[in-house]
């Protein structure tokens, strides 16, 4: 009796389908420069001759999520293509060391670029892999209003919204004292007050504090900006202490967002155990990827918490996003950054298109649903990319302040 | 892509088994596939398929790749939430709709959830089965000759709520005897069925952790969490529960007091495949166990293993073992337990498995009521 439970690592079954029986064949990284930040595409090739990619990009590790990915290649190389959750698996709880946003980055990329593959394969979107879909069109949001000064940013505001955003999202704070004095309070109330007045009461902002606050300023701040109808309150405090975001939760009335700086189902568990959070944000380029965040998309729908997933990244990150937001029923809102600098628009096939008040329709291309400039690709991942990203921030005497 | 595909038709078919039937769903599209799931529910016959002709009304027309939709609409359009009638109505159908959209795309529906995490799917037999010690040694001898590697059977009868020795030392001696019969590498599990108050089921944890069991399940009855909880932080033995536990909500609480071991959902009374993934989801964000409930027919079996081949923290899958005469003859093609106890993941389209609609007209279906458990003085005991 063989009670071992040794795998031997076989091969799926492929009953009628033989043209499923599709082989890794190589795990290329991609680093393409973007301004802001590096983009990091994780191409994954295959025997079939399908082609899959996913993205991985984090801001200011671009070397060490490289890294995570070549990590991984020699496990992938010839294994089947298919067998997404297995390979999440064993790179993720094989590896010993567990967790953290390199491996977090560089297991999402793949993974992503294995459901684009079996997409294709099938010849179906991701959703449809997924349960189908749940709903006709996916709300955007604009990571967008920028400027250096509040009228500025008002000003940037209205332009978004002449081009047809329903919704915005800024971070009218810059370095808070531990407990927010009168000047950083009536900077951020004048700040919002221009916005809502430029803007009017029907577009949703979304304020992102960055985890620029402390519980006390926090609490601070939600009830001084209280009257300019917040859409959520994201990251109010730093995410490491789930217990006092929940302490937030339980002050403030606005909703609060958390969970881009969250990785695996594992570091949302607590959050939602503690109603630290109204809505999640996993980012699915470094939580572990689509399949992960379907999970956490599970586990917050058995708590009332709805999904908004991070995306300050391209539209390769964008379209995979898209496909989860298809399929979970507590969906949200989709994070979507709009000011792409023109070279990196030129990477995609297509120019992402959205209609008027940030809505989405659903995906008809196989996989993940977009489109790559192979010969664009090749060509911008010449140039030489920032390899020094830090911003940052200070308080007034010099000391570090989160960004 | 496969044509879109539009419902035309729900059928049911009950199927009289023993006390009780099974229910089964049938979906019909406008492409001539047909979907089959499973909505059986001990005692509960008329209410389920009941329950499945009210959702028709949503499903004629629908969209059958639309699960999850469907699925939303039916639960959460209803205003009177859930409940296992419901749930296992809903099942039947839900896994019929992953069997069309497997069928349509040529895959099994283990490819449409993350691919196999497995080569092959550990069982247990629901077994052995005998009133008396001797009896249940006998049965355990059959099932390891057959290839099972691990057991699970009621070593308790109607249970006070004060239990004295008595109650205590039968229970050792029917252990005892299917632990000898069995021999020291099977595992064995024991099945509370809810008969036992908190004070009893810690009890009788510390009485049978000699004979190295795999787990206690439902010591209690599964409605107050709290005190599963409190048998959890005191019993020897890992317990697992689950199988009265209907839909997502219902397992966090226990997840979150981290003492339970294994976590039983069934796929009829979780809501669907879907919705088990989703409770093994939130089982793997606690690091517990999933060991799926199923006292049902072959096709909840297959459904299972497809659930299993997907899920990580998978430990073993509950077959029936009882060769009754209606379980082969009505579906087309069973699976099959190979020699040292494992099933391999369905290899066929969708679901893999049909259901044969004359064959199963053999077997009418029964007026049954689960069976009846008393105690001494002719008080309900809980069966």
């Amino acid at each position: 009796m063989d009670l071992t439970g040794k795998s031997v690592e076989n091969d799926s079954t492929t009953a009628g389908r033989p043209d499923l029986n599709i082989t890794v064949t190589d795990v290329i990284p991609h680093v393409l420069f973007a301004g802001r930040t590096n983009l990091i595409f994780v191409e994954i090739l295959t025997d079939a001759g399908i082609t899959g990619v996913g993205e991985a990009s984090v801001e200011g590790k671009t070397e060490a999520v490289v890294g995570a990915i070549h990590d991984v290649k020699e496990y992938l190389i010839g294994k089947d293509a298919t067998r997404i959750e297995h390979h999440w698996q064993t790179i993720y709880r094989h590896s010993f060391w567990r967790g953290g946003f390199v491996v977090g980055s560089a297991i999402s990329g793949i993974e992503q670029a294995l459901w684009d593959i079996l997409g294709k394969a099938l010849g179906v979107p991701v959703y449809e892999l997924l349960g189908g879909r749940v709903r006709d069109r996916v709300r955007l949001y604009a990571n967008g209003p920028r400027g250096n000064t509040p009228e500025e940013v008002a000003e940037s505001c209205i332009r978004l919204v002449e081009q047809g955003w329903g919704a915005l999202k800024l971070c009218p704070f810059d370095a808070v004292p531990g407990v927010a004095g009168q000047p950083e309070i009536r900077k951020a109330r004048r700040q919002m007050q221009l916005i809502r007045d430029a803007v009017g009461p029907d577009i949703d902002v979304l304020i992102d504090c960055h985890g620029r606050l402390s519980p006390a300023s926090a609490v601070q701040m939600a009830q001084a900006l209280d009257e300019f109808d917040i859409f959520f309150f994201e990251e109010p405090v730093l995410p490491e202490d789930p217990a006092a975001m929940a302490e937030v939760v339980a002050q403030i009335s606005i909703p609060v967002a958390t969970g881009e700086r969250l990785f695996t189902k594992w570091g949302f568990r607590d959050v939602l155990a503690l109603g630290a959070a109204h809505v999640l944000q996993p980012d699915l380029a470094h939580c572990g990827g689509i399949w992960e965040g379907r999970k956490i998309a599970a586990a917050a729908e058995a708590h009332y918490v709805g999904i908004a997933p991070h995306n300050p990244y391209s539209w390769l990150l964008t379209r995979a996003s898209i496909q989860l937001d298809f399929a979970i029923p507590n969906f949200t809102i989709q994070e979507f950054l709009v000011d792409h600098p023109p070279e990196v628009e030129r990477l995609f096939a297509e120019s992402f298109t959205w209609l008027p008040g940030g809505w989405v329709e659903p995906p008809t291309l196989p996989g993940l649903g977009i489109e790559l400039d192979w010969d664009a690709i090749r060509a911008h991942e010449q140039l030489p990319y920032t390899r020094t990203y830090q911003p940052s921030l200070w308080h007034v005497d010099g000391s570090v302040a989160d960004w | 892509m496969s044509e879109r595909q539009t419902i035309t038709g729900v059928r049911t078919v009950a199927v009289g088994a023993g006390w009780r039937n099974y229910v089964y769903v049938l979906i019909d599209t406008d492409r001539g596939v047909t979907g089959l799931g499973e909505a059986s529910l001990g005692g509960q016959t008329r209410a389920v398929l009941g329950m499945i002709e009210d959702l028709k009304p949503l499903l004629i027309g629908a969209d059958p790749f639309r699960i999850e939709h469907l699925w939303q609409q039916a639960y959460r359009h209803a205003f009177w939430h859930g409940g296992v009638t419901f749930l296992s109505a809903l099942s039947g159908i839900e896994v019929a709709l992953w069997d069309i959209k497997g069928q349509a795309l040529g895959i099994p529906i283990w490819r449409m959830m993350g691919g196999l995490v497995r080569d092959r799917i550990r069982a247990y037999a629901n077994g052995p089965r005998g009133e008396t010690p001797d009896e249940l040694a006998r049965s355990a001898v059959d099932l390891v000759a057959r290839g099972f590697t691990a057991l699970k059977f009621t070593p308790f009868d109607a249970t006070p709520i004060l239990a004295g020795q008595r109650s205590i030392d039968t229970a050792i001696a029917k252990v005892r005897a299917v632990r000898d019969a069995a021999g020291p590498e099977v595992e064995l599990m024991i099945d509370g069925h809810g008969r036992l108050s908190p004070a009893v089921a810690v009890r009788m944890a510390e009485a049978l952790v000699e004979f190295n069991l795999l787990f206690f399940e439902e010591p209690c009855l599964p409605e107050q969490v709290p005190a599963m909880v409190r048998i959890a932080k005191k019993s020897p033995i890992p317990i697992a529960t689950g199988e009265r536990r209907y839909g997502r909500w219902e397992f966090w609480e226990l997840l979150a007091a981290r003492t339970i071991g294994v976590l039983q959902p069934d796929i009829i009374q979780s809501g669907g495949i879907a919705e088990a993934r989703k409770i093994a989801a939130l089982a793997e964000m606690h690091f517990v166990s999933v060991a799926p409930h199923n006292p049902w027919s072959w096709v909840n079996t297959v459904t299972s293993l497809h659930l299993d081949a997907v899920t990580p923290n998978f430990l073993i899958q509950e077959v029936i073992t009882d060769p009754e005469p209606w379980k082969d003859a009505v579906v087309s093609n069973p699976p099959v337990m190979d020699a040292v106890g494992y099933f391999a993941p369905p290899d066929a389209p969708g679901l893999g498995i049909t259901l044969d609609v004359e064959a199963a007209k053999r077997f009418p279906p029964v007026e049954g009521r689960p069976p009846a458990l008393w105690h001494d003085d002719g008080s309900v005991a809980d069966w």
